[in-house]
């Protein structure tokens, strides 16, 4: 369709500039513009004369200098014309040599396979489901090849193998985060975090001392806490771990859904730290109940007072990790209602990047 | 389809020009079927290129995103009218926008030139052909704007805000018919060097082009002028910005040029300069388009600065102007000299506005072009200020304001002084006693700003002083004088009406610069700051949604000396895509003058820093350079201009015979 109306065009202007060959200007007298002009000159003359801006003399000598400027040209110009007018056929030959060249780039260049787009015929819906999770991070990993020193390209990744299951990538890509950017207990946290669903739940060194640097760089910090109160709980640091409880249990309102696991939390930190003979040390706090309980934590105290755009952000990525897209999609959806319209973009923006 | 298609007649419209080119210069001498080929390929290029054009704005409005222009410059959010001025508001559209304008320009030759000598207007169209293969293959190779994306992306990135705005719909494309009208006077230069033929008639065929240009070019400047005072938000009309240079350089030269055009139709003489100066001109345009496009200067303007682009566009002004200088050089040596004048006569007088002209031109050039020589050589960064233009530039105003006046006046080949100041004695007079009355008015201020007034009284009086003269109401009464008036050429008119807007600049100049006020203060809601006899009270702020940005937006009650009360909101935007702030200042218009808000920073809790102007009479700047430009059009009307139209018009008026 689009050759045959590219042919059309092609054709259309040769053949336009065929017929103008055809029948060129009817030789018309070449000196005639010129005798014009001297001609307007002469009558610029007499108006001049006659509004009285110029004398009469004045005038008369004018009008010998333009006379001697007539005989002039009449000396030079009016010379019959030497060469005799251009044939048609050597120009003829341009014609053909258009088309070849006119094809020959736009075949080098154009997009000839490629309809229009328009946004209105688009189904983008359609569209966005075919750019599946993987294209989009092997988008933003070979971004990232590049550009190894990126912190958003590691800070969108992170979260996102973490949700697939890819937690060594997670541990890497976080482990990025922390030395890109200065560190955070979020950040600190989320590597631990990582390493940890590496082990199977189990917190080696390294974990550890970034939960602990996490709750020390934060006096308020949650996730560490919880982190870090289960697995001391857990080995037997029964001591240190009761600790913890308490401090989360200050940090919190009261109304946190995890405060209940974290007094079962305490509790058992207790009764371990009397009873050295507990048999199952680990009470009903797995990672799993944690993370949750931080989560509905946040979601809870969000939809109740309301917060910053950071932690509704922070809110609706961990939901995604967690309960996947509903959930998340549900308090995305709370937050948007919540926000001022400058975090409702970043927000939306946040919602764009995790697919939402 | 249509986006490929008007690809593809880019690409003919390029291979039209290559061959026009081609045939144009190997047939100029024998006419016929070449000059028919060349004539009618104009035309079609025009066609063409407007086809793609038309193609490229169809695919900003439906929101094409596979057209990678479309994307980076475009959003499905942006309002429509920002969506089509979109296709100019980026480097690739705006060079197509160039092509468009320059095959406008080759088509209007075409069509308009029937009754030039064929010789003349095919060397004439080829030129054009050769200009436009170069830029047609630069925008083809190097900044396409056709480019595609294979999948298309969900949505676009945004239109730069500063640009979002009704400005951009009217400056470039006015600026662009300047540079590019210039285009066909530096064809006219180069096909006259190489035919050989310079003569009068020359002139009087460059006239019309060049009137055409020069008021395009001094709408497109003030219209960038007033956009960058209300929308950059710093309160100035003219910043000797080195962008802003680029385009008053080619606007200096071309003032020039349309001067000593007149003295080479009407006496033969000054022909070697009035060709070079068509050569600097449009030189100067492309300079101004290379220092604009090649990211040397960074600016709004310079959208993306890309290396390889400025230097092909430095190569291609390296040959356009080194192959027409080199033929100057050969050819203008064999020009006949024309007619002989004495010093005091409209030759002379014209020879010197040219003389102070470009010196005019030369410093702007060196004050522009200096830091960027010296950074190219040494490294060091340096800027060249407004106080260096300003005391060059003022100084040489100056002496060139005080002339006009005299100019129409003398009489051409021997003039006589004595005789023209006698008869312009009036408007001396009425000069004199408007600036006493402005000094007076002022309380005898020890300061120049009375004097500069009074040289735009004086321009302005020296105009009306020229008309009254010609209807010679002294000697002939006030009833044949008025006829007489109106029978004045429209040449006369056109000139009288020109000066006459120079004198209107130059008032709004000094207005704008010595007696504008201004206040920066903070304002809490409530409070209210006065300013040359205004008052202006902060009603408060809100936030509120346009179309693809939020702003705050200060509401302001503005009360007047004489006690009016009028409304006036000043914005700070932040846009939705790009997340890039502008300011909006809030300008409100009483008679000539204006009151403008800027509303600042947030200031402790609840205050604001706002920057109030008041600026007195600053609109004649802009009005100035819409009577100039008008005069230009006018002379365009005048019945000698259109030679070779039917001349049977009503040759003898009834009035001669009285």
């Amino acid at each position: 369709m689009l050759w045959l109306f590219a042919i059309l065009l092609t054709l259309a202007a040769l053949g336009a500039l065929y017929a103008a060959m055809r029948r060129p200007l009817a030789g018309a007298d070449e000196d005639a513009p010129t005798r014009a002009f001297f001609k307007s000159q002469l009558e610029g003359i007499e108006e001049d004369m006659r509004i009285g801006r110029i004398s009469e003399s004045e005038a008369a000598a004018a009008r010998g200098e333009l006379a001697r400027e007539v005989l002039r040209f009449e000396r030079e110009e009016g010379k019959p014309a030497s060469a005799p007018a251009a044939k048609i056929l050597p120009v003829l030959i341009v014609l053909p040599l258009v088309a070849v060249v006119a094809f020959a780039v736009y075949i080098a260049i154009g997009r000839a396979d490629l309809p229009g787009q328009p946004l209105a015929g688009r189904d983008l819906a359609a569209e966005g489901g075919q750019i599946s999770i993987e294209d989009a991070i092997a988008q933003v990993e070979a971004r990232l090849v590049e550009t190894p020193n990126d912190v958003r390209g590691w800070e969108a990744l992170g979260p996102v193998y973490m949700q697939m299951g890819r937690y060594s990538e997670a541990a890497n890509a976080f482990r990025h985060i922390l030395d890109l950017a200065p560190p955070t207990a979020d950040a600190e946290t989320d590597l631990a975090e990582a390493l940890i669903l590496v082990n199977d739940g189990a917190a080696d060194e390294e974990s550890i001392a970034l939960l602990r640097s996490a709750a020390g760089r934060d006096p308020v910090h949650v996730r560490s806490r919880f982190y870090l109160a289960g697995e001391l709980t857990r080995s037997g640091n029964f001591e240190e771990a009761a600790a913890l409880w308490r401090e989360l249990l200050d940090i919190a309102v009261g109304e946190e859904p995890w405060v209940a696991t974290a007094r079962a939390g305490l509790a058992a930190a207790e009764a371990g730290s009397t009873d050295a003979t507990l048999s199952d040390p680990v009470p009903d706090a797995t990672q799993e109940v944690m993370i949750r309980g931080m989560v509905e934590g946040l979601a809870a105290r969000l939809y109740d007072t309301g917060g910053s755009t950071d932690e509704w952000m922070q809110l609706v990525r961990s939901r995604m990790v967690i309960d996947g897209q509903d959930a998340a999609r549900q308090d995305l959806d709370r937050g948007l209602a919540a926000l001022d319209a400058e975090g409702r973009t970043a927000l939306a923006d946040l919602a764009a990047e995790l697919g939402l | 389809m249509l986006i490929e298609l008007g690809h593809f007649a880019l690409i003919l419209a390029f291979a039209l020009a290559f061959a026009q080119a081609g045939v144009g210069f190997a047939f100029w001498k024998r006419g016929g079927a070449a000059a028919a080929f060349v004539q009618q390929s104009a035309i079609l290029q025009f066609v063409l290129v407007g086809a793609s054009f038309a193609a490229l704005t169809q695919a900003f409005i439906v929101s094409d995103f596979s057209v990678k222009l479309v994307y980076e410059h475009s959003h499905s959010i942006q309002p429509m009218l920002y969506k089509i001025t979109s296709v100019w508001g980026n480097h690739e559209g705006s060079m197509l926008l160039f092509v468009l304008i320059l095959v406008l320009f080759g088509a209007a030759v075409a069509a308009f030139s029937r009754n030039l000598p064929d010789d003349l207007r095919t060397l004439v169209l080829s030129m054009q052909g050769v200009m436009v293969a170069a830029f047609s293959a630069f925008v083809l190779f190097t900044s396409n704007p056709f480019w595609r994306f294979d999948p298309a992306p969900i949505d676009g990135t945004e239109l730069n805000p500063v640009l979002q705005d009704i400005g951009l719909a009217l400056h470039p494309p006015l600026l662009y018919l300047g540079y590019v009208g210039f285009s066909v006077c530096f064809s006219f230069a180069t096909a006259a060097l190489i035919s050989g033929r310079i003569d009068a008639a020359w002139a009087r065929w460059v006239r019309p082009w060049t009137l055409a240009s020069w008021a395009f070019l001094t709408l497109g400047i003030a219209m960038g002028s007033y956009w960058a005072y209300y929308e950059l938000g710093w309160g100035g009309w003219w910043f000797w910005d080195p962008v802003e240079n680029a385009s008053f350089m080619p606007w200096l030269a071309g003032t020039a040029l349309l001067h000593s055009a007149i003295v080479m139709e009407k006496r033969n003489a000054l022909k070697v300069w009035t060709i070079f100066l068509a050569i600097i001109t449009f030189s100067l345009s492309l300079l101004g388009t290379f220092l604009v496009r090649s990211g040397v200067l960074t600016s709004v303007h310079s959208f993306a600065s890309d290396p390889t682009r400025g230097t092909v566009i430095l190569a291609m002004l390296a040959a356009l102007i080194g192959g027409a200088f080199t033929l100057f050089a050969l050819r203008a040596s064999a020009l006949r000299s024309g007619g002989l004048f004495a010093p005091i006569s409209r030759e002379g007088a014209l020879i010197l506005n040219n003389l102070f002209l470009s010196a005019a031109t030369a410093g702007v050039l060196v004050g522009t072009l200096y830091p960027l020589v010296l950074e190219a050589l040494t490294g060091a960064r340096i800027t060249v200020g407004a106080p260096f233009f300003d005391l060059t530039f003022g100084a040489l105003m100056v002496p060139l304001l005080l002339l006009i006046p005299f100019g129409p006046f003398l009489a051409w080949k021997r003039g006589d002084l004595a005789a023209v100041t006698q008869r312009l004695m009036g408007a001396i007079i009425a000069t004199v006693l408007v600036t006493i009355i402005v000094f007076t008015l002022l309380g005898f201020p020890v300061s120049l700003a009375p004097l500069g007034l009074g040289l735009g009284f004086w321009v302005m009086l020296g105009a009306i002083a020229e008309l009254f003269d010609k209807a010679a109401f002294r000697r002939a009464g006030f009833r044949r004088g008025l006829a007489r008036l109106k029978g004045l050429p429209r040449t006369v008119w056109s000139t009288a009406i020109a000066h006459f807007g120079v004198g209107v600049t130059v008032l709004g100049v000094v207005f704008a610069t010595a007696f504008q006020t201004e206040i920066v203060t903070s304002m809490r809601q409530g409070e209210s700051a006065e300013i040359a006899g205004y008052t202006v009270h902060y009603d408060g702020e809100q936030m509120l949604e346009g179309p693809n940005y939020i702003a705050e937006r200060g509401t302001f009650r503005i009360i007047a000396p004489w006690g009016t009360t009028s409304r006036l909101t000043s914005e700070r935007r932040v846009y939705a895509v790009s997340r890039m702030p502008t300011t909006e200042a809030g300008i409100n218009t009483y008679g000539l003058s204006q009151m403008y808000v800027q509303f600042g920073e947030r200031f402790g809790a609840d205050g604001r820093v706002v920057r109030l102007w008041h600026k007195p009479y600053v609109l004649l700047i802009w009005l100035g350079a819409i009577i100039m430009a008008g005069a230009g059009f006018l002379s365009l009307t005048d019945r000698r201009m259109r030679i070779g139209a039917p001349q049977a018009a009503r040759r003898k008026r009834p009035e001669a015979a009285q």
